[in-house]
């Protein structure tokens, strides 16, 4: 369980001070799958790095299980928009990693590895470096490093934000059997509303800078989801417009402050 | 398992690249023969010139002639002389090396990894890095007197600089992103240091490494020529003092091999060592 009480953050650079976040609470239950969605700069990102324990709150405080988050959250995956694969190892190497760092035995590695490699259709790839991969293949394995040590809570930051549209569609997909398989909560930043419903049991949409929660919608459709066909049911259609009315006006207004 | 979007390679596709590669093999190795008959003809035609000239347009005794120079040679291995200078060389340069490339590695891990060190050391490395090393020739034989020790300790410094600046900036250059990647999978500083910065700095490590084994061998000969009693370097100095040029030649050339076999030996066990590293997967 994650809670997040009258959180403020700023962001320094040089010398400039911008407050990000503007009273941030929100709570997220075990199992959870929430999607963030917001304008860009809103303070998604930022979002994440608190849970994470890599940002610090200037005033507020980050719960999670039950303890206040002072230093880095080892009790949370994360997975984030650029694939921090290590160049110099292969796929299954790079599966590994997590379960290596814990020092869990070599053989047990190897057998998780090559069962996480499977799930997420890498077989025959064990061997190849990242840079041999097209770029949905890279966010496979990641998403396998992700969840191969089964980390309680899987912080996700638009981790498909850079894919082509189809190669997305199959790794949301590939996410949610993940998910049915093993449910986890995930914190799910993105930019993509249809993304977020047709992935997430809860939407919140975030203002423009200084990002605050403006609001937070159930999506009710059951589990297993199609992600292919469930963009055109009626009830998406609805929940989208709902939604995108309120986004749209952070997004509008957001560009029209930054310019 | 169901259909995948990702095919793995097939076993026609794996044929068909199997073929690629030997096509390309060919054609590879049919250039590289090609640039080495160039080269020994090249070479050929460099030592025709000269042997036709020497005698002929030249006094021998200013330029030698290729022919004498391969007797010289030949004598000097044949009754055994040129061995110790050889070794002299040799041990010299790969002691101090070795001393001075490790020193650079710890060193430049070290300060790679604290930011604080490096800013209060960094005057102090660019003053020391800016004295020209041969200016410690003196001091070095005053402490240690004419012979290997100076020499050694001359190389190694001179290897130090730019293995350690290699190091700290590979280390310096490590990607955030990677390092919080892993550090929040539990990671210790130790960890992250030996499955992230390490690695990742190794080519600049390599780079480092490749630059100061030349420096090592010039180096090795400045110091025997101005301080030594021994060596290649020593064998030249001795051989012009007596206006002997076809020694002065043949030393020239023993120098030019085993420049030419270090590098070669530097990026052999460079290609070997990362290939090493990459297949040692979890």
């Amino acid at each position: 369980m994650i809670e997040l009480r009258g959180i403020y953050h700023v962001f320094t650079r040089s010398e400039r001070a911008v407050l990000t976040l503007n009273d941030v609470s929100l709570r997220i239950g075990e199992s959870d799958f929430v999607a963030i969605v917001g304008p860009s700069g809103c303070g998604k990102s930022t979002l994440l790095n608190l849970v994470a324990g890599l940002l610090k709150p200037i005033r507020g405080e980050v719960i999670y299980a039950g303890q206040p988050v002072r230093s880095i959250n080892t009790g949370v995956g994360y997975m984030t928009q650029k694939d921090t694969l290590l160049p110099w190892r292969t796929v299954e190497a790079n599966i590994a990693l997590p379960l290596e760092v814990q020092g869990v035995p070599r053989d047990e590695r190897r057998e998780k590895a090559r069962q996480m490699s499977d799930l997420v259709q890498l077989r025959g790839f064990e061997n190849a470096y990242p840079h041999e991969l097209s770029g949905g293949m890279r966010k496979r394995v990641a998403l396998a490093r992700s969840w191969v040590y089964d980390p309680e809570t899987l912080l996700m930051d638009e981790p498909f934000g850079a894919l082509d549209a189809q190669t997305r569609l199959v790794l949301q997909d590939e996410l949610l059997k993940l998910w049915s398989r093993r449910r986890k909560t995930v914190v799910f930043v993105t930019h993509d509303l249809g993304e977020a419903i047709s992935l997430a049991t809860r939407v919140l949409v975030m203002s423009r800078r200084p990002g605050r929660i403006k609001l937070e919608r159930a999506v009710t459709f059951a589990h297993p989801r199609d992600i292919f066909k469930i963009r055109f049911t009626s009830e998406f259609a609805q929940l989208h417009e709902e939604l995108w009315t309120n986004l749209r006006e952070e997004v509008l207004t957001g560009d029209g402050r930054d310019a | 398992m169901p259909s995948s979007t990702a095919t793995p390679p097939d076993q026609s596709a794996r044929s068909l690249a199997a073929l690629a590669t030997q096509q390309n093999r060919k054609a590879f190795h049919e250039t590289r023969l090609g640039t080495w008959i160039l080269r020994l003809l090249l070479m050929a035609a460099l030592l025709a010139v000269w042997e036709f000239a020497s005698g002929r347009l030249i006094e021998p005794f200013w330029v030698s002639s290729p022919s004498a120079i391969a007797l010289r040679i030949y004598e000097w291995i044949a009754t055994g002389f040129l061995f110790p200078h050889l070794e002299a060389t040799l041990t010299a340069m790969v002691l101090g090396f070795a001393s001075g490339a490790a020193a650079g590695l710890i060193f430049g891990l070290v300060f790679g990894s604290s930011p604080l060190l490096a800013d209060v050391a960094r005057p102090f490395l660019v003053a020391f890095y800016s004295i020209p090393k041969v200016a410690l020739i003196p001091l070095f034989i005053l402490w240690l007197g004419i012979g290997l020790a100076s020499i050694i300790l001359l190389v190694a410094l001179t290897v130090f600089f730019p293995v350690f600046y290699n190091t700290f900036s590979g280390v310096r250059e490590v990607d955030r992103d990677l390092l919080a990647s892993v550090r929040i999978l539990g990671a210790t500083r130790w960890m992250m240091f030996v499955k992230v910065v390490v690695p990742a700095a190794r080519t600049w490590i390599f780079a480092g490494l490749r630059i100061s084994v030349r420096y090592a061998l010039t180096t090795t000969i400045y110091g025997e020529l101005v301080g030594g009693n021994r060596g290649i370097g020593f064998l030249l100095e001795y051989s012009a003092s007596r206006f002997d040029t076809r020694s002065v030649m043949a030393a020239i050339f023993i120098l030019g091999a085993c420049g030419l076999l270090l590098v070669a030996g530097v990026s052999r066990s460079e290609m070997s060592l990362t290939r090493n590293r990459d297949n040692r997967t979890s």
